[in-house]
């Protein structure tokens, strides 16, 4: 039988042990922190239309997501992009998108989703999202963790319909898809 | 030095090792800002389950407890899941009952609690709360609990008074391939799972799942056994259909069959007036659910759902069977550009059937009782992602007191988004049950003292017997103004009134037994003022390491009553509980859960029990040998060899639970 206080000192040993045990978490980086710092590099490689928005204005870059996503979008808050400075929005509806540049949107039912991306079809909005799922759905950019890393897709038909342009420099760099929204 | 002193000194020398590693995962970002592409795309990433607290930005108290949330604690049951949502009140009373509850009213007859397993409602109308015996899902197929505190009824109609329970299970393309679990111990004797998903066709996904368990019986206070072991077998399966690109299909059903032991006690008209004995309660069951919902646009969409659901209870008391059938129409679209309406209409049947022929009976035996719903909800955006008002209220006709309104109005402020503000003013009602409508029953008898005979208390349904109604006042702020902690608050005043009661009528003598019958019947003349609030908080200490913290606060007046003359049962004033998630490498966890539950009283046919307050402690280590491989180990209850934690209302004697531990293997494949 385990009495009180040999289960509080067996914890506390516990946690003293554990703490010479963290050097694999120490290097890596938490995916949420990489994900806002990409999109914040996927902006500098796009060029948009010349009627999205005027010289002086800034790039309005939507967030649609928790708290911990907004959160790591802080960081990229008044950063340039291409001249331009970038303007976080933290979207708590899915309302008024005309304003955005950008649209990140993180995990939405796929109900809604795919009548979104339908909605923005052929408006030069730049859709970020976190997997393929979201590429298949009428998704511009895609952000997956696969085996430990970032992998970034870019579904170049839902690109060109929005008139957008992203620098072959980060084509390289990207699993290209080239989907149409699917039917089915 | 003394055991506390030995103890702190040991806790803060293991916080000084982890201190310095904080500081890295901070000044990362910075670093990252300056990073390339192609450096960012090979940087090696972790994800890490820092939760967000609110699921959006719902002017209600909602708290979301997340598929890993229930890993990690080691839940083998859905109730004991619940136990991690503040406000909840969550007891077990023996090896197969619960008792749980939201701000207040507990008791396993609650009855002001809605529950709802992927929009399925599990609520009987036979006492007005849910059999929480009968209800199952693979755990590792939910995806999310969410727990609405306060009332829900604008939405989901009567019995949604004090808080509304959304189950919701994985889509079938999230559970692709096959789980398998198996595990035992000294309670869980014995459990497993297996669920396979596949494709049927390009849009069409499928899972079905089967999952079995044996629990031990539990233990009364002197340690002699309560004969309370069961065992439950359940399947089941769901289907996704992408029909076409607006229409989505879900077919889902499940079906079970449970051997529940009980120790049960009946009073009877002779010597020695009560009757002690074992009983085995055979419990089957099962639904089946459709939904298609068709998507007109992003803002406009509507869903038909359907479902039926079945159960049987052979128990000593009663043999209960009962259907429903539901059919369920939402439609949402938005108007005029600032206003996001959702509408609905509802119908819901019910066949029952009470074989009673003990010390209890139904008149009538069988009934069909017919519900008809309509409701209406605005949200209407007074500026921009910043302020939003929603009004709403739902209409019901029911077979027992007829024409219900139930309306809400809420406001949603969020003037930064790092802090959010909500307040609600609700009416609900809980509408009588079958039980309190039709039910006569010895509830017990008093032995004869001198020259006065044994005298039976006869607890008599009223069919007159009006709804329970609330006017909930509620307020609450979210904040994730400190990097890495949440924290929400919710506060709530809660007008009671029409609160069931019971008034004895005058004792006759039944020339057929030769006692006194005292006829005790419900009536509508409690009212209760209750007030209080909850506390939840997350810490982030470090990637690795995170803490959840929950406090709350429940005040009850009874309107000058003692506590001790309140029908049904009452909830502990406070509630505490810590949990810590560290994993110390990635493929270790390692989970401890505090939970202190302050005193209570549990009140029933057998008078008053008191239940003292208690401190229990849960652990689970977890190792991850291969990707897909998960063994852990978790021991529940550990400060104590056994406590009491509730004692139904009525028939059984009082049960305590034990201490206990399993081990469980996971394979994904």
């Amino acid at each position: 039988m385990l009495t009180t206080k040999k289960t509080l000192s067996l914890i506390a040993f516990l946690l003293l042990f554990l703490s010479g045990l963290n050097q694999a978490w120490s290097r890596s980086v938490e995916k949420q922190t990489v994900l806002a710092v990409l999109t914040l590099n996927i902006a500098r490689f796009t060029s948009w239309p010349e009627p999205a928005f005027n010289a002086e204005a800034p790039l309005n870059l939507c967030v649609f997501g928790d708290n911990i996503v907004q959160q790591s979008f802080e960081a990229i808050d008044n950063k340039k992009a291409n001249n331009k400075t970038i303007h976080i929005i933290n979207l708590s509806r899915l309302r008024n998108l005309d304003r955005c540049q950008l649209l990140y949107l993180s995990k939405l039912d796929r109900s809604r989703l795919k009548p979104l991306l339908m909605e923005l079809k052929t408006r030069p909005v730049l859709t970020v999202g976190e997997n393929m799922e979201f590429l298949k759905a009428g998704g511009m950019v895609g952000l997956e963790k696969i085996n430990g890393k970032m992998q970034l897709s870019i579904n170049l038909h839902a690109v060109k319909q929005s008139k957008l342009v992203i620098s072959s420099r980060l084509l390289k760099l990207a699993n290209i898809v080239d989907l149409p929204a699917r039917v089915h | 030095m003394t055991f506390k002193q030995i103890l702190i000194i040991q806790l803060l020398t293991a916080l000084l090792f982890f201190l310095p590693y904080s500081s890295a995962v901070y000044s990362d970002q910075n670093e990252l800002l300056n990073l390339s592409v192609e450096d960012l795309l090979n940087i090696e990433v972790i994800s890490v389950a820092k939760k967000a607290k609110s699921l959006n930005d719902s002017p209600a108290a909602i708290f979301v407890i997340t598929q890993n949330d229930i890993k990690r604690i080691g839940a083998t049951s859905v109730p004991e899941a619940l136990r991690l949502a503040p406000g909840l009140d969550v007891a077990r009373i023996d090896a197969n009952k619960w008792a749980v509850s939201a701000r207040g009213f507990n008791g396993r007859f609650s009855n002001k609690l809605l529950v709802l397993i992927d929009g399925r409602n599990t609520y009987t109308r036979a006492f007005a709360g849910v059999y929480w015996e009968n209800q199952d899902v693979m755990l590792d197929d939910v995806e999310r609990i969410e727990i609405i505190r306060g009332p829900g009824a604008s939405l989901w109609g009567a019995n949604a008074v004090n808080g509304v329970i959304n189950i919701i299970t994985k889509h079938s393309t999230d559970t692709q391939g096959g789980l398998l679990v198996a595990g035992g111990g000294t309670e869980e004797q014995g459990f497993g799972a297996f669920r396979y998903g596949g494709m049927i066709n390009n849009a069409t996904s499928a899972r079905a799942y089967v999952k079995g368990f044996k629990r031990d019986k539990s233990p009364h206070q002197s340690g002699s056994d309560a004969g309370d072991d069961w065992d439950k077998v359940q399947g089941g399966f769901r289907l996704d259909s992408q029909l076409t690109t607006q229409d989505n299909l879900t077919i889902q059903g499940d079906a079970y069959r449970s051997i529940i032991n009980q120790n049960t006690t009946f009073p009877q008209s002779t010597p020695p007036f009560q009757n002690n004995f074992n009983e085995t309660v055979n419990a089957f069951g099962g639904n089946i659910l459709a939904r298609q919902q068709h998507t007109f646009s992003s803002t406009s969409d509507y869903s038909l759902q359907f479902f039926y659901d079945f159960y049987q209870r052979d128990e000593a008391l009663f043999i209960e069977s009962r259907h429903t059938v539901d059919i369920d129409f939402h439609h949402r679209f938005a108007f005029l550009g600032r206003n996001d309406i959702v509408w609905g209409l509802g119908y819901r049947y019910n066949h029952d059937n009470f074989q009673a022929d003990n010390i209890a009976e139904l008149h009538p035996s069988s009934r069909n009782d017919q519900l008809f719903s309509a409701f209406v909800q605005d949200e209407i955006t007074l500026a921009e992602d910043s302020l939003w008002f929603t009004i709403g209220s739902k209409f019901e006709y029911n077979d027992y007191t007829g024409f219900e309104v139930q309306p809400t109005a809420r406001l949603m402020w969020v003037p930064h988004h790092q802090h959010r503000l909500w307040a609600a003013v609700s009416r609900a009602i809980r509408t009588p049950s079958r039980l309190e409508h039709d039910i006569k029953v010895f509830a017990f008898v008093n032995p004869p003292q001198h020259t006065l005979p044994a005298v039976a208390i006869v607890l008599t349904g009223n069919p007159q017997l009006d709804s329970e109604q609330v006017i909930s006042y509620e307020a609450g702020y979210r904040t994730t103004f400190i990097n890495n902690l949440s924290i929400d608050f919710a506060a709530f005043y809660n007008d009671y009134s029409n609160l069931r009661s019971m008034h004895s009528d005058t004792p006759f003598l039944n020339p057929r037994t030769g006692i006194l019958e005292r006829p005790l019947f419900f009536s509508n003349n409690f009212k209760a003022k209750s007030y209080g609030f909850e506390i939840s908080a997350v810490w982030q200490m470090l990637d690795w390491w995170r803490w959840d913290a929950n406090y709350s606060l429940f005040k009850i007046d009874l309107d000058g009553q003692p506590a001790e003359d309140a029908t049904g049962g009452r909830s502990p004033q406070q509630h505490v509980s810590l949990r810590s998630a560290i994993s110390p490498m990635q493929d270790i966890d390692l989970d401890i859960i505090f939970r202190y539950v302050d005193r209570n009283r549990a009140r029933g046919f057998f008078g008053t029990a008191v239940i003292d307050g208690y401190v229990s402690m849960d652990l689970r280590l977890a190792w991850r040998p291969a990707n897909d491989i998960e063994i852990s180990l978790v021991g529940q209850n550990l400060l104590a060899a056994q406590h009491l934690e509730y004692r139904q209302e009525n028939f059984t004697q009082q049960t305590e639970i034990e201490r206990g531990m399993y081990g469980k293997i996971t394979w994904n494949f």
